[in-house]
């Protein structure tokens, strides 16, 4: 049960605890090592590849990883799909870091997570075939369960919130659950809902991230069916992805998951916790212009921006680093480049920009939640990653300070987007502990 | 006075078998009237379930928007686009709809299908016993074009942005009962907070598909007939006054207020109730009352044992015997199981009630119309996981 939210009520929010998994690397400081030196996440899809799919390649988690990582979730989260035991990892590695105890056992703690729905895969779907009439375009259910049906924990294992209510229940953190469904903004969402409940003082303690794991046959095919993946052409696996450069093509498609552990100060600091970075600000915004794309010109994108530095009186001269969402689409890029000259203005060219998309591919609603922690190592360690395969701007993206190489420089406040398919756009302002 | 008491909940929106208005929902469930509807292909689909509570799959005239809106979206996310037609017709005749300080706030539905029709899994059949090349292939031909952002369950919140011009706070949750509740919950908060001026709030039921009844199995099914339907409202700022019975009519209709609310986790039976009776608890001590100022209770659709269970006995623990608690009676008779929609179908069917003084008491026969005792009613959530919610809604002028 919630208490009432006392208005006006404003705790600080601070983050203690991350967690990660990408490609082969379980860890957000692995991750970040990695990355800073250039490296990437994104290969050839063995399978894929092999059976001919016009973009085999994605960021991936690697097979033998996947395989420990769901041996290593203890027998009372079971069952937990493909997304949900990435999830567990990172929220569990989370919270672990944390400090917290291994039960909350409070209403005055929640979870928080994002993740979309995944759509059956062709082995699921041939044993469906034999009892299809395929004259009628009709299934014949009755024979189907006779044979046996589907995997019968397979919906609680596909199911998004299966993971939440498991998470809640494991770390005894049930005042709140939400399952956020709001498309590649979701994990920035699920961690901005979970900041406002700290906020108004109704949590404490929250654990918010998301998970992905949609590098399948089935959605690689629905994206590439509506021109949104890079073509592979004969450009390596590496340099498919190339957020906010002239030549970008469309998004790699990832997995991933990523959590961080968010507590009021006061909470924090009475259990002498270590503060990693603040949450600054927020702004979970839609927008009203179509499904494929957002306004050209960037307004809705700075809206959301200027509304998330409102949330936190701040303004633009605050901030000094930008994760940005750049998914190396054209619209995306273009939007969000627009966007930044719009709020930054002149200083747009001193303000790092990183599109870490560019090597860890797109994992939709677990991007945004990914980027916050490296946003929270960034601050830890004085340092922006990467954007690789950056060469060359657009006539939009130019002006812009994209950052190629591991850059060491004063980071204090980052602003970490997240702009989804159909306009539900996120700001996340993270700043350093103080 | 708290931060709730400025924000009214009016503007219903209801599609469900029933009709388009949450008077015609009543009047079928007082006239015991059969909304259910037959279908060839549902008799074969749902085992021991000939009937099921269907609605039409609005076309594009009926959502007023171009047919190319069609194409990237699914019967779910129509569905979902026509109740918040239905919510914001009286509102965009006394007023400017949309803008920045129009949010929306969404309980989706998730139905775990295939994204191949079910017409070329023929070719996926000869496919499979080929390679796995064939089907890459297959795959590569079949997939309907636009489904990677039709499948995508945030879709209808896009579609509802776009139509009318919302670009205010927003979020979307899922995918059972309790997402329909949070959408409230948050929506209202969002308007209390000031972040937004006022909020769309919706659920959506999922389609009733075959691969849905597995799932429903699966997850404890009773049996329960499916239904179809969208529930929506709006959340706005009313006028900045002490006592909610002192507002006046609220421009787009009879208004109510959220009084009160409680969420809670419960994984087993006995958990499961005593977190509905803490959240119970909850939101009663939020409204300033106790068990004696409720005058209706609409509980969750029982389709699952557990649920049902769980919901009987919070109501016996808060209300005590069945002959001292007050009428309880919900939409099902005429709605079916609307997943996430349902409690916010009943949020609706409560304002109803609400701005004329009556409400509904089933007598596990019939469903008979009375006077509403008290201004207050209780409506509450148990979703599949575990996931409780509850709301006591408050009469706010009419």
């Amino acid at each position: 049960m919630n208490p009432h939210i006392p208005a006006g009520a404003g705790h600080e929010v601070v983050v203690t605890g991350i967690g990660l998994v990408a490609g082969r690397l379980t860890d957000p400081e692995a991750l970040f090592d990695h990355l800073a030196q250039g490296n990437t996440l994104i290969a050839e899809h063995p399978l894929h590849k092999e059976w001919g799919v016009p973009c085999a390649v994605s960021a991936h988690i690697d097979p033998a990883v996947r395989r420990s990582l769901e041996e290593a979730v203890p027998p009372e989260a079971r069952p937990l799909g493909p997304a949900g035991a990435l999830a567990w990892h990172a929220a569990a590695q989370a919270w672990e870091r944390s400090g917290l105890p291994r039960r909350l056992d409070s209403e005055r703690g929640g979870v928080f997570l994002a993740c979309n729905r995944m759509v059956m895969e062709p082995a699921e779907l041939a044993g469906l075939a034999d009892h299809v009439d395929f004259e009628a375009g009709a299934l014949d259910l009755d024979a189907y369960l006779d044979a046996g049906g589907p995997d019968p924990r397979r919906h609680e294992r596909v199911q998004p919130d299966t993971a939440t209510a498991r998470l809640a229940d494991y770390f005894g953190a049930a005042g709140v659950l939400e399952t956020h469904a709001d498309a590649c903004a979701a994990g920035g969402m699920a961690i901005g809902s979970a900041y406002r409940y700290i906020r108004s003082g109704t949590l404490d303690v929250a654990l918010a991230g998301g998970a992905e794991s949609l590098t399948t046959l089935a959605s690689v095919a629905a994206f590439y069916g509506i021109g949104a993946l890079a073509p592979a052409g004969d450009r390596d696996a590496a340099e498919l992805s190339r957020p906010f450069d002239k030549d970008r093509s469309g998004f790699v498609i990832g997995d991933g998951a990523a959590f961080l552990v968010l507590e009021s100060r006061a909470h924090a600091e009475a259990r002498g916790a270590r503060v990693l970075a603040r949450v600054a600000g927020y702004a979970g915004v839609t927008e009203a212009v179509k499904m494929t794309s957002s306004s050209r010109d960037g307004s809705d994108y700075a809206t959301c921006i200027r509304a998330a530095l409102a949330d936190g009186g701040l303004t633009p001269d605050d901030i000094d680093h930008v994760n940005a969402h750049g998914t190396s689409t054209e619209a995306n890029d273009t939007c969000e480049a627009a966007a930044l000259h719009t709020v930054f203005g002149e200083r747009v060219g001193r303000i790092p920009v990183t599109g870490n998309k560019s090597a860890m591919g797109h994992s939709l609603a677990n991007s945004g939640a990914a980027e916050a922690v490296l946003s929270v190592l960034s601050l830890q360690r004085q340092a922006v990653l990467p954007t690789l395969n950056f060469h060359e701007p657009d006539e939009v993206t130019r002006g812009l300070d994209i950052v190629t190489e591991q850059r060491h420089t004063p980071v204090t406040t980052v602003l970490s987007n997240s702009f989804g398919f159909g306009g539900q756009n996120c700001s996340l302002i993270l700043a350093q502990a103080g | 006075m708290t931060n709730l008491d400025a924000v009214r909940l009016t503007a219903p929106g209801l599609y469900t078998a029933a009709g388009a208005d949450p008077a015609s929902l009543w009047e079928a469930l007082v006239a015991g009237k059969d909304t259910g509807r037959s279908d060839e292909l549902l008799a074969e689909a749902w085992p021991g379930a000939g009937t099921a509570f269907l609605v039409d799959d609005p076309d594009a005239a009926t959502l007023g928007v171009h047919r190319r809106v069609l194409r990237t979206s699914e019967k779910q996310a129509r569905m979902a686009l026509y109740g918040a037609r239905l919510a914001l017709t009286g509102p965009s005749v006394t007023g400017p709809v949309g803008g920045e300080g129009w949010g929306l706030y969404l309980g989706l539905p998730t139905v775990d299908e295939q994204l191949l029709r079910f017409s070329a899994l023929d070719g996926l059949r000869r496919a499979a016993d080929d390679s796995p090349g064939a089907v890459a292939a297959l795959y590569g031909r079949e997939v309907p074009p636009f489904s990677g952002l039709s499948h995508l369950n945030s879709t209808a919140a896009a579609h509802i942005s776009a139509v009318f011009g919302l670009t205010g706070a927003m979020a979307a949750y899922s995918p059972f009962s309790d997402a329909g509740l949070s959408a409230l919950v948050d929506g209202v908060l969002s308007v209390a907070e000031g972040e937004n001026e006022a909020a769309v709030i919706g659920a959506v039921s999922p389609k009733v598909h075959p691969l849905l009844f597995p799932q429903y199995e699966e997850l404890g099914w009773t049996g329960a007939a499916p239904g179809e339907g969208a529930a929506f409202l709006v959340a706005r700022r009313g006028p900045d006054v002490p006592g909610a019975r002192d507002v006046p009519a609220a421009p787009d209709g009879p208004a109510v207020r959220l009084a009160g609310y409680g969420r809670g986790f419960g994984a087993d039976g006995a958990d499961l109730t005593s977190a509905l009776t803490e959240a119970v608890h909850a939101a009663l001590a939020m409204a300033g009352t106790d068990a004696a100022g409720i005058g209706w209770v609409l509980p969750d659709a029982g389709w699952t044992a557990a649920g049902e269970q769980a919901q009987r006995a919070a109501l016996d623990r808060v209300f005590g015997p069945a002959g001292a608690r007050p009428a309880v009676a919900g939409a099902e008779r005429a709605t079916g199981v609307l997943g996430p929609a349902h409690p916010l179908a009943h949020v609706v069917l409560a304002l109803h009630g609400l701005a004329t003084g009556r409400l509904l008491a089933d007598d596990g026969e019939t469903v008979r119309e009375e006077p509403l005792p008290v201004s207050r009613v209780l409506v509450l959530a148990c979703g599949a996981r575990g996931q409780v919610c509850a709301v006591v809604l408050e009469g706010a002028g009419s």
